[in-house]
């Protein structure tokens, strides 16, 4: 037998390839990549990856850029030329190599690709782009789509949902603009192990630059994202990856000791382990998941963090609203439940969500939402809590899904939490994707966060 | 040590079905060595002993990058079989060509080495899709035989004109 000597593709001809595979295919860009890593060199990896995020951060833009330049549409057949032709947009427009390098370069590409035909429209495209790139410019920034790089669906319901000015700019605006940028990479740090403190020493005596994440007790910003293999005693547990907004769930839930707590939907298991550092004590964690293969993530995390108190976790894969299945009869002392979203709130860190997600999607998350909710409320002890999140900034995954649930459940109320990050709404509160500036001194700061929202409820 | 001339398909010879090895001699050391030099040379992972016109029972295999891992399987029998997974396969005997083909995803197999020694292995993904790949070419079989008619005719033309350039 002979093995294919795969002939590894050039970065810009894996970009477009990968591109065309999130769009054409429907699968997350990681999904995708990890689909494509045969194909190209590894030490190709970072810059493709960082092409294919800044591709999909700004798709509709390029998407405008290129739909203008074609003077009819291409065949579905060749959206791989189309998206070809965007990704070296992209790459003239915000990549470092020379411009002429750039076109050569995928001009080439559609010879290998076996599609010769498209040399020239290629070429005289990319050239077009050059002599107009003003001008296009500008008609892309004039169309709310093209310059918020947003879905016209979405960008709606933010429009609608956030339409006040704030510090004379209108909120939905620096929404749409937070989501265009760079996310930080965020640590937590595991108080079991080590302080803050002695964490940023560490990190500093490997160069790694790093402060304090303002706002968390146990955040650490990275000045630039790190493999977190580089990180001093990853393995041991001392630190795990975790933006700042999802740093807050412990604290509001508080588990003490000897309780027993419930995770419903607890993939990949980074607030399952950040419930048990907070309180090792603590009883029986339940953690539910409706994947197993994710499941799979939160056992390797407690092997991580909590290898020698793993007894205390019980892992379940299970839908956890068919309580039927799995749960014991034994009430809960306090719930996350961290349910399923539009992750309308970290699309700065998954840029592909605007590609994946539509508009009819959101109707089957608000069922599944209230299913969750409601089925989970009979395992709360009385007097328990139990915490609501998601990474949605959607009021009606939020603060209107509890507003309907509380309308319905005569023995729930919305506890209120005094807090210093995100904004209150009628039931919870509700965090932004905000860019922030790094002055520690500014009192406005509200820290560099995903879009998150919390609201705890407690069970007369 | 030299190296062995490799059929191509179509050969009628690639068709024979192969003999149980019964003599473990010198001449079947010298035979495997023989065929993980033309194996490595080729570059291929996998060899049978029938690509090399010797219709014996006879695999060398080693899909390692490195080319440390060398195994002998000799009267290899499956004893046991599981899942499913398509992979595109090559041939040295048809080179350049490349389809995918459907394999067991693991198997457990029991083969004999170059002593004669018996041994068990359990094995998946491409180990296992190239022992089931060479297995074939003991029996016969290529692994176009399992492409459509038309391809296969497709592929035939496609060596044909190769090997007149």
């Amino acid at each position: 037998m002979q093995k294919q000597n795969t002939k590894k593709l050039s970065t810009i001809a894996a970009t477009a390839s990968i591109i065309n595979s999130v769009i054409k295919n429907k699968k997350s860009l990681p999904d995708c990549i990890a689909e494509h890593q045969q194909k190209i060199n590894p030490e190709d990896t970072p810059k493709i990856q960082a092409y294919c995020y800044n591709i999909l951060r700004r798709y509709e833009f390029y998407q405008f850029i290129v739909n203008a330049l074609l003077d009819k549409p291409l065949k579905n057949k060749d959206q791989d030329i189309y998206h070809l032709i965007l990704s070296s947009v992209m790459l003239l427009n915000e990549g470092n190599l020379p411009a002429h390098a750039a076109i050569n370069e995928t001009v080439k590409v559609t010879h290998k690709g076996k599609k010769a035909w498209a040399k020239n429209l290629v070429n005289a495209l990319l050239r077009r782009y050059q002599r107009d790139q003003s001008d296009l410019h500008h008609a892309a920034n004039d169309c709310l789509v093209s310059r918020y790089c947003c879905p016209q669906w979405l960008l709606k319901k933010i429009q609608l949902a956030y339409p006040e000015k704030k510090k004379g700019t209108l909120q939905w605006q620096t929404i749409l603009k937070a989501n265009l940028l760079h996310p930080p990479m965020t640590l937590r740090v595991n108080q079991l192990i080590n302080s803050r403190e002695d964490y940023l020493a560490l990190l500093s005596e490997k160069n790694i630059a790093a402060q304090p994440c303002p706002l968390t007790k146990h955040g650490i910003l990275l000045q630039q994202a790190v493999n977190v293999e580089k990180l001093p005693l990853f393995t041991k547990g001392a630190a795990s990856v975790q933006d700042s907004a999802a740093q807050y769930c412990a604290e509001l839930l508080n588990p003490q000791a000897s309780e027993n707590i419930l995770d419903a939907c607890a993939a990949p298991g980074g607030k399952t382990l950040h419930l048990f550092e907070s309180c090792p004590e603590l009883g029986q964690l339940t953690a539910i998941d409706i994947s197993a293969k994710r499941l799979e993530k939160v056992q390797q995390n407690i092997m991580r963090i909590a290898p020698s108190q793993k007894d205390k976790f019980t892992l379940i894969t299970a839908n956890a609203s068919d309580t039927k299945s799995w749960w014991n009869g034994k009430q809960f002392d306090r719930i996350l439940l961290d349910a399923p979203c539009s992750a309308t709130g970290v699309i700065r860190r998954h840029p592909d969500i605007k590609r994946l997600r539509k508009a009819s999607d959101i109707n089957a998350l608000l069922i599944t939402q209230q299913q969750l909710l409601s089925q989970l409320w009979p395992t709360l002890k009385q007097g328990g809590l139990l915490l609501y999140a998601t990474c949605s900034i959607l009021p009606e995954e939020n603060a209107l899904q509890i507003k309907a649930f509380l309308s319905s459940h005569n023995d729930a109320q919305s506890v209120n939490f005094d807090v210093s990050w995100g904004q209150p709404c009628e039931y919870g509160q509700q965090l932004l994707p905000t860019q922030s500036s790094n002055d520690q001194t500014d009192k406005t700061n509200k820290g560099n966060s995903d879009g998150f929202y919390y609201c705890l409820l407690q069970k007369k | 040590m030299a190296l062995l001339n490799i059929l191509n398909f179509p050969d009628p010879r690639l068709r024979t079905k192969a003999k149980q090895v019964t003599d473990f001699n010198k001449k079947i050391c010298e035979l495997t060595d023989n065929m993980f030099l033309t194996m490595y040379a080729a570059p291929g992972i996998g060899l049978a002993a029938t690509q090399v016109n010797v219709h014996q029972r006879i695999i060398t295999i080693d899909i390692s990058e490195e080319k440390n891992q060398p195994l002998v399987v000799i009267n290899p029998t499956i004893l046991e079989k599981e899942g499913e997974q398509a992979t595109d396969e090559g041939c040295l005997s048809l080179p350049g060509i490349y389809e995918p083909v459907k394999r067991y995803d693991k198997i457990r197999l029991k083969a004999q080495d170059k002593h004669g020694k018996f041994y068990e292995l359990d094995t998946e993904g491409l180990l296992s899709v190239c022992i089931q790949h060479e297995m074939d070419h003991l029996e016969g079989k290529l692994f176009v035989d399992y492409l459509s008619e038309m391809k296969r005719n497709r592929i035939r033309k496609k060596l044909a004109k190769a090997l007149k350039a």
